[in-house]
């Protein structure tokens, strides 16, 4: 084995006990010392196995055939117990709130030393100083269920920090965090890649602040890799057919695919600034005749019959302060409106006064005019749908056709035409020939689109959708958003979407609502928040690459429009200048 | 800023989170089988009296918050003594009520076993909601002895159970707006719990999975022995307790078996 490698797969398999085929298929990585790799695949492609494969847990706690071998620092894991592992290699999983064990942050970062037998006089300095590394040492006797989610992440890693590890894997440790958040993870383990050396291995779909940082990407997909080069290469390659192969690529990358900029080295940008300079480039060659565009954005017009009216809501918990306060919108009839704000800030409280899972004072929330507090609870479900973030906790029954079937019999439909709504379900949803499969046995994208189907086939008025594209592949993402924009524009439906992915909300929500601390903030354009600089720090959001692309570009002095918040929008930007170029040739 | 879990611990200063956890389990126990050793309707509501009173002025446990975490089991304990009183014969006639006969060693026999079982149940609760799972595994290592690792099973154990009710609301809430909740009756009722039961068993196993995952990705179980920064100890306060417990308890039912003090109209089927 190379001096230089940390960490080594061997033709890895694995094949889960009950499992047709293999999770694992070959896999063969070298992995070295201070190196930065970035995993990443469509949904179900074996990135979390793999992660768990590289410890130990695969195959010491999950049962099933396992062949190959992996080593750390030249130690097998076959041989040595995921404990013994753990000096060597540092594990952080992707939900915070399910890794963290004790109560309170001293307890948790204390817990591993304790467990290496450590003098406390020895734990204790150590584990300041992990704390320290993720900036959270003032937290020390904290009890962990008041931190936020980005906050208990940070204590994840300095738990696993504080045991010196040498190799660090992250299986998506920002997928449930806001923007801020997720910038804070990535700037501590940007810190610990820079300035401490760490090895570091990390899978995640956020790969717009990675492209630039990390030193390779490795791509995986059914279990095999499939590309494996440095960022520029892999994304360059993967362009053309991102979407079909469910692979998030920077946003850089794609305006630059897009707009058929050919660098002279072959390799797109996947830095903002570099894609700003060959649109500007491009830009500039037609200076003398491109038009003068609106810098103003347009706001929405309100249009129709409102369909959801909120008046001076609040709402506390039981024995809690006021989570929600005196919050005033409308909503009109269809389209889809995105709900921001920061973990914490009210966005879900908010829906479940909507569907009344939390219930709302009387007077404060209508729809059509209706008061939802006097509604009956079959009345309201019939007309209002709330998709969870875990699809598993919807499911009710043990086949996918009853699944769909069920919401429809509650509500005494007849069965030929539950027959035909739910068959007609199927097909939208891409899930025809799955009738007969357990909802548990589905894969989390089929999952996803079930529980979604199952609000769907009443069609309600209004439908919440809570964070469903979190650990989603961009195909699966963009085609649950195609099914909903064109149920919206069919069947005239209202969608909220609560989200922290600012991409999916510039591409599919015109119009967005901004809530911190149990307020709003801001309601209006989507492309309105993206200006606002202010509004976007307090509210700890950021803006998609494409919008910091347009702000480079105006900064070079194009009249770039302020609505530009899409690839396609630039595109047709971009169009109307090679149109003019054309007639000028 | 979500919903509070009733059943998780709370760190607050109260005398009864100042104790030891192993002294609370004592008690528990001891408790428990006082409320096991007579029939008597009388003890049972000095006994509920006794940790009604341990659970608010030494816990700092508000009414409120006991009723919350414990009234679907309070009202199945209601419904099971009406059973049982409309149910089982009896010997010594008490009254009548709309042309029905009651008996006092029934009434009483009835009274008792519900009491004792929400008696149990509240004991559970106080329990769980003043012991830091961490300081009962320390403690069970440090105090019992017992190997670290039977002592974390108890710790993970008590860490399920908030797991698990929060996963029960969540399944709950989503399968309400599925229509879940519109089955009307008891029927109705017993069918959709059954649908709660394996989204919870499932968000409940995946979320356990993951805790144990990165338990031992940090080490734990790595040797047989391990160290502890924040001791767990048992004071003199605490001794005297246990040993208060003990000898009441002998004492109750050595005068029981010597038949000095009656186990009341204990039912005989």
């Amino acid at each position: 084995m190379d001096n230089d490698i940390i960490l080594q797969l061997k033709d890895v398999r694995y094949r889960p006990d009950g499992a047709e085929s293999p999770i694992l298929n070959g896999i063969n990585l070298d992995i070295r010392q201070g190196e930065w790799v970035l995993v990443i695949g469509p949904s179900g492609s074996g990135k979390t196995t793999l992660a768990l494969s590289m410890n130990g847990i695969v195959p010491h706690s999950h049962t099933g055939e396992f062949e190959g071998e992996v080593r750390v620092n030249g130690h097998l894991t076959a041989e040595n117990s995921v404990a013994q592992m753990a000096t060597m290699i540092g594990m952080v999983f992707q939900d915070p709130d399910a890794q963290i064990v004790h109560e309170t942050v001293r307890d948790e970062i204390y817990f591993g030393l304790e467990n290496l037998r450590k003098d406390p006089a020895e734990i204790v300095p150590a584990a300041h100083a992990a704390l320290k590394t993720v900036g959270m040492l003032d937290y020390l006797n904290a009890e962990v269920m008041g931190l936020s989610g980005g906050q208990k992440q940070r204590v994840s890693l300095a738990s696993v920090l504080s045991l010196s590890p040498q190799v660090l894997v992250l299986d998506e440790p920002t997928a449930n965090l806001d923007p801020q958040g997720m910038r804070d993870v990535f700037n501590i383990v940007e810190h610990l890649h820079k300035n401490l050396g760490m090895t570091i291995i990390m899978i995640e779909h956020h790969v717009d602040e990675l492209a630039e940082k990390v030193d390779r990407v490795v791509v995986i997909d059914k279990g095999r890799i499939v590309r494996e080069d440095t960022p520029a290469r892999v994304f360059t390659q993967a362009a053309p057919d991102a979407q079909q192969q469910g692979l998030w690529i920077p946003q850089a990358t794609e305006i630059a695919h897009s707009l058929h900029i050919e660098p002279d080295t072959g390799l797109l940008p996947i830095a903002i600034s570099a894609c700003a300079e060959h649109i500007d480039t491009l830009l500039s060659e037609n200076k003398a005749e491109s038009k003068p565009h609106t810098t103003q954005i347009v706001g929405i017009q309100e249009c129709g019959e409102p369909l959801l009216e909120i008046k001076h809501l609040r709402f506390a918990y039981r024995g809690g302060k006021d989570v929600l306060k005196d919050i005033s919108l409308t909503l009109p009839k269809g389209g889809v409106t995105a709900i921001l704000g920061p973990n914490g800030s009210g966005k879900t409280t908010m829906a479940k006064c909507i569907s009344r899972i939390n219930p709302p004072p009387v007077g404060s929330i209508f729809l059509n005019g209706v008061d939802i507090a006097k509604m009956s609870q079959p009345e309201l479900t019939r007309r209002v749908g709330y998709v969870f973030q875990n699809p598993d906790h919807q499911f009710v029954t043990d086949s996918t056709y009853e699944e769909l079937a069920y919401s429809l019999r509650v509500r005494k439909v007849a069965e030929d035409e539950v027959d035909r709504r739910v068959k007609q379900m199927l097909e939208i949803m891409e899930l025809t020939g799955r009738e007969q499969d357990s909802p548990f046995g589905l894969s989390v994208g089929e999952r996803r689109r079930l529980s979604v189907a199952t609000m769907l086939i009443l069609e309600q008025e209004l439908v919440i959708l809570d964070e469903p594209t979190i650990g989603q592949d961009l195909a699966r993402s963009q085609a649950l958003f195609t099914i909903l924009d064109r149920l919206c524009k069919e069947q005239g439906t209202t969608m909220l979407f609560i989200t922290h992915d600012m991409r999916l909300v510039a591409d599919w929500c015109p119009r967005a609502i901004v809530m911190s601390n149990g307020s709003v903030h801001y309601d209006g354009v989507t492309a309105g928040v993206f200006q606002d600089n202010a509004l976007l720090t307090q509210n700890h959001l950021v803006v998609p690459p494409i919008v910091e692309v347009a702000d480079e570009l105006r900064q070079r002095g194009h009249r770039v429009p302020q609505n530009i918040i899409t690839v396609p929008n630039l595109c047709e930007f971009m169009e109307a200048t090679t149109i003019t170029q054309t007639r000028r040739i | 800023m979500g919903r509070q879990i009733a059943f998780a611990y709370r760190e607050n200063t109260s005398l009864l989170q100042q104790l030891d956890p192993v002294t609370k389990f004592v008690g528990v126990v001891a408790l428990t089988f006082f409320a096991f050793g007579t029939y008597l309707y009388w003890a049972q509501i000095v006994l509920a009296v006794i940790i009604f009173s341990l659970a608010t002025i030494f816990g700092q446990i508000s009414i409120s918050d006991i009723w919350r975490a414990t009234w679907y089991f309070a009202l199945a304990c209601l419904g099971f003594l009406i059973i049982q009183s409309l149910s089982l014969p009896g010997h010594h006639p008490w009254f009548y009520l709309y042309g029905r006969q009651f008996y006092l060693d029934t009434e009483n026999f009835a009274f008792s076993l519900a009491m004792r079982i929400y008696l149990i149940f509240l004991l559970s609760f106080i329990f769980v909601r003043s012991t830091n799972p961490r300081d009962l595994a320390v403690g069970s290592v440090q105090i019992l002895r017992v190997p670290y690792r039977i002592g974390y099973s108890l710790f993970v154990a008590l860490r399920v159970i908030p797991l698990i009710e929060d996963q029960l609301k969540t399944v709950q809430a989503a399968q309400m707006v599925r229509g879940v909740g519109a089955d009307p009756g008891l029927r109705g009722r017993l069918k959709n719990s059954m649908r709660y039961t394996v989204p919870v068993l499932v968000g409940v196993m995946r979320e356990c999975n993951v805790m144990v995952h990165s338990m031992e990705s940090r080490a734990f179980g790595a040797y047989p022995t391990r160290t502890f920064v924040n001791d767990v100890r048992m004071n003199r306060t605490g001794i005297a307790i246990c040993v208060l417990l003990v000898l009441f308890v002998m004492t109750w039912y050595t005068l029981i078996g010597m038949g000095i003090i009656s186990t009341g109209f204990a039912y005989t089927y």
